[in-house]
């Protein structure tokens, strides 16, 4: 509205991704309330804090010209998750992450979101290898990292989130 | 960006950029945040200065950086907040900078300058003479709220809008 975002859209066989908008926000509310699903991601958040970050993401996009897009079903609209490119203060690189909100697993549909938006980061924002942080025990995120050729490279102290793993993508332009 | 910028008679308050992080960051992580929950961690004070940022997207309105108006450095924050599960819409701000606290006139040097400016330039608040604190926050009444507008201080003839007042989305 005021701010002048310019996100871009992203189309795959199955999904969009978009710049988040002001109703995803429920979704992101429900779940940062599940401590089972956002424990991997610094949660649970009661809806203010839960607000706090959505809007954190919003602004992310305007200040790192990058952030986490709302990923949505082409012909639905469903909202599936979010998955994007993530560098806040303190963190040491810009990193890939994602996130499956309840239902969305199972599918495919996150692996397809993160492995487009991969592809769009390397070809719009980043020319070298880029991690994914997860905290050890996040057996399904692993599983996905590894499914997108990501490789366990060593861990350190996340300024959030303490100790985290750190998965290397592979480098632009080598196959999967 | 097409900000949404305001002019009083010795300020420019508009929207928060990157380049106001440092002044942001330096008093959150100081003690003199503490009437605002304050000190954060790093992390915790980008996320909310992002948060602010993110708001003006969500709502159409948020926080103004409030600075001189032949200099862009960020002196501090005064405009609306209203994170999901506020009670109402309110209104805050701070100061980053002591320097700047306590004194009445902006045309003096930096460290005469003063918070009272930020009232007069937040415009007609509920009991402002009421607080004496930097980070000092105040509700707006509850039918000031109903008829929120970002802009409220227009009425203030001391203040002029300069750009179309953002209709709330939520009214």
């Amino acid at each position: 509205m005021t701010i002048s975002l310019n996100i871009p859209t992203i189309t795959t066989t199955r999904l969009t991704l978009r710049g988040p908008q002001a109703q995803d926000f429920e979704p992101h509310a429900l779940f940062f309330a599940d401590a089972d699903r956002s424990w991997g991601f610094g949660g649970p958040e009661n809806r203010n804090g839960a607000w706090r970050w959505f809007a954190s993401n919003i602004g992310h996009w305007a200040l790192r010209g990058y952030g986490y897009w709302t990923i949505t079903d082409s012909q639905t609209n469903a909202i599936y998750g979010i998955t994007g490119l993530w560098e806040p203060e303190g963190w040491p690189e810009a990193e890939l992450g994602w996130v499956a909100f309840e239902g969305a697993e199972g599918k495919g549909l996150i692996y397809e979101a993160a492995l487009a938006a991969r592809d769009y980061i390397y070809a719009n924002y980043k020319t070298t290898a880029i991690p994914s942080y997860i905290l050890p025990g996040n057996d399904r995120s692993i599983a996905l990292a590894e499914r997108l050729g990501a490789t366990y490279e060593h861990s350190f102290e996340n300024i959030s989130h303490g100790t985290e793993l750190v998965y290397r993508h592979p480098i632009p332009g080598a196959p999967a | 960006m097409t900000a949404n910028t305001l002019t009083t008679k010795h300020l420019t308050l508009r929207q928060p950029n990157g380049g106001d992080w440092v002044a942001y960051r330096d008093f959150f992580l100081s003690d003199r945040s503490v009437t605002l929950g304050g000190p954060d961690d790093l992390a915790k004070a980008w996320r909310i200065f992002a948060a602010q940022v993110g708001q003006w997207s969500i709502h159409g309105f948020g926080m103004w950086v409030i600075t001189l108006q032949n200099d862009d450095t960020a002196l501090g924050m005064a405009g609306a907040w209203f994170p999901a599960d506020w009670p109402e819409k309110e209104i805050g701000w701070v100061i980053f900078d002591p320097n700047f606290e306590g004194k009445a006139s902006p045309t003096k040097p930096p460290g005469q300058r003063s918070t009272t400016l930020i009232y007069r330039s937040a415009g007609k608040l509920p009991s402002a003479t009421s607080a004496r604190t930097t980070g000092a926050l105040l509700h707006w009444q509850k039918a000031s709220a109903r008829r929120w507008i970002p802009t409220p201080h227009v009425q203030d003839p001391k203040v002029r809008a300069s750009s179309t007042a953002t209709p709330n989305r939520k009214a």
